[in-house]
């Protein structure tokens, strides 16, 4: 269910490397309310959905939010 | 009945009634709504649309009317397939909840058809994006340089 491109989907270019602002910045993706919790509960909460286009969209966004 | 806040409790601190939460003020409770997007009317062109993180100016609420306008790969073969995915992607959530639309069913043929024959402008000059771009290689290409991560060797400028 999984594949991936070499690509990003927007750019990302650091010009200025900063470790403090960079923590802050991985805890939105990994921490503890970051994106990847959010994208597995989305996940998870499509196996029980009913309805085909929600279905559909948590699969959809939950693929979006862990990329 | 004044249901504003209670005088006064033994702490001497006001309290929230019935009709209100705390925010930590109080404020008086409200029902939350999600209007559902009519229309995939109007769009921006795939290039603004990445630029601004959405395809639906419908959608888009900058954070502070932040717009990016630094994407280094804008007008690269890589920026197009970029730019047009992004459509796919975009066309994708909303047919998920509007799948009658035929008009935006149409328009995701199109943009698929248009990011395709940008994957085949790109992967031909800078190698595959995808393993299956391999089916077009002389050789096994897929562990060459540069990653995603590995920024600015792929034709953009900046």
């Amino acid at each position: 269910m999984f594949s991936y491109t070499k690509s990003l989907q927007y750019p990302v270019k650091i010009r200025n490397t900063n470790p403090a602002l960079a923590k802050f910045i991985i805890s939105q993706y990994g921490g503890p309310d970051g994106e990847l919790g959010a994208s597995l509960r989305y996940l998870s909460q499509r196996f029980s959905m009913p309805y085909p286009e929600l279905r559909g969209l948590l699969t959809d966004i939950g693929t979006e939010g862990s990329k | 009945m004044d249901e504003k806040k209670e005088p006064m409790n033994d702490n001497g601190t006001e309290e929230c009634t019935w009709r209100f939460g705390e925010l930590p003020a109080c404020a008086p409770l409200s029902v939350p709504y999600v209007p559902v997007q009519k229309d995939a009317d109007p769009r921006y062109n795939p290039a603004d649309a990445l630029s601004r993180g959405t395809l639906f100016p419908g959608l888009e609420l900058p954070f502070k009317n932040t717009v990016n306008r630094t994407n280094p790969y804008a007008g690269t073969p890589l920026g197009e397939v970029m730019a047009l995915r992004f459509m796919v992607n975009e066309l994708q959530l909303y047919l998920d909840t509007h799948k009658d639309d035929a008009a935006a069913f149409k328009l995701m043929k199109d943009t698929i058809k248009l990011s395709k024959e940008a994957n085949r402008r790109f992967t031909a000059r800078f190698g595959p994006l995808s393993v299956y771009d391999l089916e077009d290689m002389d050789s096994y290409a897929w562990i060459d340089g540069p990653w995603p991560w590995e920024f600015n060797q792929r034709g953009a400028t900046d």
